[in-house]
């Protein structure tokens, strides 16, 4: 799968997930707002994160081959259409220099940008990317927003999906078994087919969600007031470090680009 | 001819992908018709897998699966599969769908094309048989009803297609011991009146010494016992292997024997066990 977190010791995996959540999100913003400097800079450090983090360069190739598709689609796109001075083609199909120049970087700077949330999401555990996310977010619930339960929330749902997806798959046995056709001809028999998925799947989702409910508060859960952590999360030396190299990156990338175009 | 024969059938779940799981590893069992056969293993020994092979919802990696001696990778013979060999799922409640008991069960005849008055006949027939009250049937929700009640309903959804052979995977768990009397009494009134040949998934060793005509012990997707109860709780030490346990009479007398009491055949229930200990001391007393 995508992004699938790859239990491995390294530097990259022990830094705090608010550091690597920033961290990323600035180094993208160095690719994209930059020009070749910009992708040359966020190469490097993407290089060096790679490295870092222990990650086997066989399951990123495959990873990165799951967007293959789109991204050549895109990067297709943009070289046969873009106006201007024509190397072939014919009317409006044409492969320009410009065309060509924008196609490759687009290339580029996606490649970046997937290689960066993979980095993240490898070295970092949903439960953790949550807690970063939710502190991180946690000056919003000065506004009022519960921060704390829409994490909690998003994070529930995101645990629960294979345990949906199996009980699913059981409903569509007990069906087949009394005769309902999922596939085959007759909208109407496809209809109803649909209904007796989606009831028992979404009584079963409103069964545990209140069975979930009550077992957490009988573990005393009380929404985010006053909730302390097992690990806390400390900023150390090395967060800063990476704060600091990707926040330089972006402002060398965007100067580099404004001044001298690259 | 047995109704239904798996022919050394071997299953992964999963197969090809990193997360395979070996489910049946060379299975094999013949069932005679109108016999009540319990399958008992452990969670995980493969009990679930072979039920659903008998419906034609898996088809074997390996081996092959005859249901009345026809193949059931044959797609066209397996398109009228579901009705002739009716398969209860685990939990069966939770398929729930129809806004009354009388339409959830209508919903295998309804799919069998039958006219509405023989739908009608069907579920009533059902409810009859698991002993559900049909005027309610049209009334009430099947949420409306308790547990039990519910286990019942979803059991006579499957019956009203009048299957042959019937399928059940742990009919009785997470049920009390009054329904439990109610259910096994609807299965015992399946088979002997009306001929049904019943496989049945259990781990209540107790149960299938009551119920069941033939036991097969099945232990990570192989069969590892075949026979009577009586046959195969006399191998306690496979039983016990297999991950289960016996009959508590059983059990009584496997541990009296362990302990040098030189007592007989295998209890089965109570009484018997009962009797042979009154026999052994009754013995004992008289070499004294």
């Amino acid at each position: 799968m995508l992004g699938q977190y790859l239990p491995v010791e390294s530097a990259i995996h022990r830094l705090d997930p608010r550091s690597k959540l920033l961290s990323t999100f600035l180094l993208m913003a160095a690719v994209m707002a930059g020009g070749w400097a910009g992708m040359a800079i966020g190469g490097l450090i993407i290089s060096a994160g790679v490295i870092a983090a222990r990650l086997p360069l066989g399951v990123l190739w495959r990873q990165v081959r799951l967007l293959g598709l789109i991204m050549l689609a895109s990067v297709l796109f943009q070289i046969l259409f873009t106006p201007g001075d024509i190397v072939f083609g014919a009317g409006p199909v044409k492969v320009t220099v410009q065309g060509l120049e924008s196609g490759i970087t687009l290339l580029i700077k996606i490649l970046l940008i997937v290689l960066a949330g993979i980095i993240l999401t490898s070295t970092t555990t949903t439960l953790r990317l949550a807690s970063g996310i939710e502190l991180l977010l946690k000056p919003l619930g000065r506004l009022g927003i519960p921060v704390h339960e829409i994490v909690m929330a998003m994070s529930i749902a995101i645990r629960f999906i294979p345990v949906i997806t199996e009980e699913a798959q059981d409903i569509i046995n007990a069906q087949v078994s009394r005769g309902v056709a999922f596939y085959g001809p007759g909208l109407g028999k496809r209809a109803r087919a649909v209904v007796s998925l989606l009831v028992p799947l979404l009584t079963g989702v409103l069964r545990r969600s209140d069975d979930l409910a009550t077992a957490m508060e009988a573990r005393c859960y009380r929404g985010g007031a006053g909730r302390t952590r097992m690990h806390a999360m400390v900023f150390g030396r090395a967060d800063v470090m990476c704060l600091l190299l990707t926040g330089t990156s972006l402002v060398a990338a965007v100067l580099l680009r404004v001044t001298l175009g690259l | 001819m047995p109704i239904i024969r798996l022919e050394n059938v071997w299953y992964t779940y999963n197969r090809g992908t990193p997360i395979q799981t070996p489910a049946l590893s060379g299975f094999s069992l013949d069932i005679s018709r109108g016999s009540f056969v319990a399958l008992a293993g452990h969670t995980g020994s493969g009990k679930s897998t072979v039920l659903r092979h008998l419906n034609g919802l898996l088809l074997p990696h390996g081996g092959r699966v005859l249901v009345e001696g026809s193949d059931t990778r044959d797609k066209s013979f397996r398109k009228s599969l579901w009705s002739k060999v009716g398969l209860v799922l685990q939990y069966p409640e939770r398929q729930f769908f129809e806004e009354t008991v009388f339409r959830e069960v209508s919903v295998g005849p309804d799919n069998l094309g039958l006219s509405p008055s023989e739908v009608e006949d069907r579920v009533r027939e059902a409810l009859a048989v698991v002993g559900i009250d049909r005027r309610l049937a049209r009334e009430t929700s099947p949420y409306a009803l308790s547990g039990g009640e519910q286990r019942r309903v979803a059991l006579a959804s499957v019956l009203s297609l009048r299957p042959g052979v019937l399928a059940l995977d742990e009919p009785t768990a997470g049920i009390d011991f009054k329904g439990r009397q109610r259910i096994f009494e609807a299965l015992v009134e399946l088979k002997n009146h009306q001929g049904v040949t019943i496989i049945m998934a259990s781990h209540n060793m107790d149960d299938m010494a009551r119920l069941a005509d033939r036991i097969v012990v099945i232990k990570e997707g192989r069969a590892l016992l075949e026979g009577t109860p009586r046959q195969v709780f006399a191998n306690h030490g496979l039983v016990r292997e297999a991950g289960l346990n016996l009959p508590f009479p059983s059990e009584v007398m496997a541990r009296l024997r362990e302990k040098g009491f030189n007592t007989g055949t295998p209890a089965l229930t109570v009484d018997e066990a009962a009797e042979e200990v009154i026999k052994h001391m009754g013995a004992r007393k008289t070499d004294q």
